[in-house]
């Protein structure tokens, strides 16, 4: 654990923080780079601002000095940020206060980073958001407010899709399905709905029974996994349940943490989830097996995590806390393989069967040379002594 | 904003009506098909110059059978070993690693030129096929997840379709090509250009698949669940109830009890006669497929279609091969693709196999006992009706149990286990391909010997014949009970997202 709340960089706590991909426009195929943007609360001295930190995948740390920033707001109280969310392909990020939410443009280049503000009306009157969500395709920004207010716009043009003011009594959690077809809201009474984002319209009510209360919600971000995600709280006990997004029914729940939980979240290539608890732990589940296969302790001693954020491009963690700020954390994950453990692979086989083919033409010479003649018979011997190269490999299932 | 406007692409392939992006998604998923047709097919019509060159026309029937057939035995380790690296690092990223090695060793096939001694020529030929179909096997199913996953939502009928033909293209594809390549050499030293056209028209086949990973590596990350839209969502279900604590009802425990495994009483007392009809129909169907398009040069040659080697001019006997090759893909195999999407949910997916079946049977029978009288015609415009016969055969196995026995596994399986069901099928496929090239593994120029062969293939299409009555009806169930039920199951399940979806998979090579 390294990185996180220099004093160096003055101002704030780190109040939330998001990763930010860039894909180079020149070249489709090269790797993107990767940030992080932190939403910094003001301080004496310093008023509220936003970073943006270069990341070292090989180190895996953050720069200890932004390298760009700008203010929020003009400064006041109001203006402390509550959550950041970035737009897919990079170049844009929305960062909500209490009055509203802004709207921020990045500028990329070789070696340096600008955070330009831009006018967005229609998102600064909104007042504070708890939730904010873009969509995988970057099309669609999602906001649920304090007073339950619900907001689909349509990016990049801002327009509203929907526009819900008693969606909820108090949004809990928010988050849009991969395809971007639904939305799945949570509210601080328990209850979640699905709503079909492009009829602007609630679908369905997830089931509960009374005593239950759905709290935080993800959509899978795996193609083969249709699945949702939610940690529901039956009296003291959370249990992580998962509904099947064809049907939305129940598939099964699993308890994982086995602590009160406050926030979750997704990888994405959705192979993990993150689960975050009241007391300053969280962990990571391998989705395919629902197991933790890492867990930190005590990350925020005491205090409730309010996010964890996934690289994009390694097994690495932001999490954030009122009391802690930020914390970057190396996952213990078993390590994904990598493009030339494939070529590695192939190229075993490739020698392998080298070998063989060598052997089997030494072995036959005659196989390959000129033919005993035209009116040879054809009897089945023949067949059997010229059969073909099997190679060893060649198995059917 | 070059990745916001890809990504803002996806969202136009779904909600805009047909326009350029559609196209290019078709050309983008179904070039794996194209590629893989191309590379299967275009070394049957290169095998004349290969003779020519380095046997002098005398080619041995092992080492023909050889050429033929070594990329098929790759194809099968080639899907086992890809399909564990996909799980393992996910098949986006596989894909590309797929296409690049079928792009290297279509290159390779072509560029020994170190001595000019047959073993050697040969025998690294086939290694690199062995190869080139190594990566077949293991772009295929990729291709089919590319295709579920860029398919419009209103149009995925149209969309699949195309991709379906995009198989016949690349057949015909091959003929196109070395009827070009092979005229544009005709007037000159024909020893030392035969050297170059056959090179040239296998490391052509390189050409698809650097198309296919520029355009893929274009296009966005595709954002679906492509479980739903491949119908797997019951399967995932059923993987992730695994590892999860399943809260019983009464219902559920009624459905409990069919949680058998595959190898065990229950799924042999329910589903064994479905694997094994559905394994022997796939064997069957690809025994005469494979067989009939390998070897249909040599067939053609006996029966004086084609002149014998040696008799003409080597280039214009290739031409001739080739156009012949064309005629038949373009008014036999393509066509039959197009007859199966438009019927396969009016008639059914099982009346289309015995319809095909059936005919194949008739026709390979006609083909067979009719062959002396073909053989004895004077003129190639009285043959013709040989060649006509030999590509309605092709038609009725693309329009019949081609096609079907794609589509069958993937619905009467139980969904835990129709992957597992699906690739025992697709092995027996493959297998079927396998003995239907070396089988023939005989030569053609004896006397009999064709119309035995054919014959051979008339028993084989009648055991897939007798073998598709094992399927859904095996219960007593009429078809339309058997489709209706599972048309409406799936429509159940999936009716939140796809409800449009047409009920129509991927044919394989």
């Amino acid at each position: 654990m390294d990185g996180g709340d220099a004093p160096a960089a003055g101002g704030g706590k780190v109040a939330c923080a998001a990763w930010i991909r860039r894909r180079e426009d020149k070249s489709a195929a090269a790797p993107a780079r990767v940030f992080a943007a932190y939403g910094r609360a003001g301080a004496a001295g310093s008023p509220a601002a936003l970073e943006v930190l270069g990341f070292d995948a090989k180190e895996c740390s953050l720069s200890p000095s932004p390298l760009a920033r700008a203010v929020i707001g003009d400064g006041g109280a109001g203006d402390a940020p509550r959550g950041i969310a970035v737009h897919p392909a990079g170049d844009e990020l929305v960062c909500a206060t209490a009055k509203g939410c802004r709207l921020f443009k990045l500028i990329f280049d070789e070696f340096t980073v600008r955070i330009i503000p831009r006018d967005a009306p229609l998102l600064e009157s909104v007042g504070p958001q708890k939730c904010l969500a873009f969509s995988t395709d970057g099309a669609k920004f999602a906001i649920g407010g304090e007073d339950g207010h619900l907001r689909i716009f349509h990016w990049p043009s801002i327009k509203v899709l929907l526009d819900e003011p008693k969606a909820h009594k108090s949004f809990r959690d928010m988050d849009i399905s991969l395809d971007s077809e639904f939305l799945v809201s949570t509210s601080i009474d328990g209850s979640a709905r699905i709503w079909k984002i492009d009829e602007g319209a609630p679908l369905v009510n997830l089931t509960r029974s009374s005593d239950e209360k759905i709290e935080c919600c993800r959509f899978s971000r795996d193609g083969m996994k249709p699945f949702l995600f939610c940690t529901v709280a039956k009296g003291p006990k959370v249990v992580t349940v998962v509904w099947n997004i064809s049907d939305w029914e129940r598939i099964g729940y699993k308890r994982l943490l086995g602590k009160p939980i406050s926030t979750l979240s997704v990888s994405l290539d959705g192979k993990y989830l993150a689960l975050g608890s009241h007391d300053g732990d969280f962990c990571a589940v391998d989705v395919k097996k629902m197991e933790v296969s890492h867990w930190s302790k005590k990350v925020h001693l005491g205090s409730p995590v309010t996010s964890i954020e996934f690289c994009p491009s390694e097994r690495v963690v932001i999490s954030t806390s009122h009391q802690w700020g930020a914390e970057l954390t190396k996952l213990n994950v078993p390590a994904d393989w990598k493009e030339w453990q494939v070529w590695l692979v192939l190229l075993a086989l490739f020698l392998a069967s080298a070998v063989l083919f060598y052997v089997f033409f030494e072995r036959s010479d005659t196989f390959w040379n000129f033919p005993m003649g035209r009116h040879q018979p054809a009897k089945p011997w023949n067949v059997l002594k010229e059969s073909p190269p099997v190679p060893e490999d060649q198995t059917p299932w | 904003m070059a990745l916001g406007q890809q990504l803002r692409v996806l969202h136009a392939l779904d909600v805009a009506r047909t326009q350029l992006y559609h196209f290019m998604a078709t050309a983008i998923a179904g070039m794996g098909f194209f590629t893989d047709a191309y590379d299967f097919f275009a070394i049957s019509l290169v095998m004349d110059l290969i003779s020519y060159l380095y046997y002098e026309e005398q080619i041995d029937r092992g080492v023909k059978a050889t050429i033929n057939g070594i990329a098929l035995c790759g194809a099968v380790p080639g899907q086992l070993v890809f399909g564990w690296l996909g799980d393992k690092m996910g098949r986006k990223r596989i894909y590309g690693v797929t296409l690049l090695l079928m792009v290297v060793t279509s290159l390779a096939s072509g560029l020994y030129f170190g001595t000019n001694e047959a073993s050697n020529v040969v025998a690294v030929l086939c290694f690199f096929r062995f190869w080139l179909g190594f990566g077949i096997g293991g772009d295929y199913p990729l291709s089919a997840t590319i295709m579920s996953e860029y398919a419009n939502k209103r149009r995925r009928g149209a969309f699949i379709a195309a991709v379906f033909a995009m198989q016949g293209f690349g057949n015909l594809a091959a003929g196109i090509v070395a009827v070009v390549v092979s005229a544009s050499f005709l007037r000159t030293n024909p020893r030392r250009n035969a050297n170059f056209v056959w090179r040239i028209v296998l490391m052509l086949g390189a050409v698809p698949a650097i198309l296919t990973y520029y355009w893929r590596m274009k296009m966005p990350e595709t954002a679906r669940y492509t479980a739903l839209v491949a119908k797997d969502a019951r399967k995932a279900a059923s993987d992730m109830s695994s590892v999860l604590h399943v809260e019983i009802s009464p219902e559920d425990e009624a459905v409990r009890q069919d949680q058998y495994g595959l190898f065990s009483p229950q799924f042999l007392r329910y589903h064994g006669t479905h694997l094994l009809a559905t394994s022997a129909c796939w064997l069957a169907v690809d025994i005469t497929f494979y067989s009939l398009n390998l070897y249909m040069k040599d067939i053609f040659v006996d029966v004086g279609l084609i002149d014998p080697p040696g008799k003409n001019h080597l280039f214009m006997r290739m031409t001739v091969t080739t156009l012949l090759h064309t005629g038949i893909a373009l008014c036999g195999t393509l066509p039959g693709y197009f007859f199966t999407v438009a019927f396969v949910d009016r008639i059914g997916r099982v009346r289309i196999q015995l319809l095909g079946f059936t005919m194949m049977s008739v026709l390979t029978a006609i083909l067979a006992a009719t062959y002396a009288y073909w053989k004895r015609q004077e003129t190639i415009q009285r043959k013709m009706g040989f060649a006509v016969l030999y590509g309605l055969t092709n038609f009725f196995a693309n329009f019949g149990p081609n096609t079907t026995t794609f589509i069958v596994p993937a619905e009467i399986f139980p969904a835990r286990m129709r992957a597992t069901c699906h690739g025992i099928a697709g092995a027996f496929g493959k297998i079927g391909a396998i003995i239907g090239v070396f089988g023939f593994m005989s030569n053609m120029e004896e006397h009999g010997v064709v119309p035995r062969k054919l014959w051979a293939l008339f028993s084989s299409n009648l055991v897939g014949l007798v073998f598709t009555f094992l399927l859904p009806d095996s219960k007593g169930k009429s078809l339309e009970e058997m489709a209706g039920e599972t048309e409406e199951q799936q429509q159940q399940q999936d009716a939140a997202v796809v409800a449009a979806a047409d009920h129509i998979n991927l044919v394989p090579i």
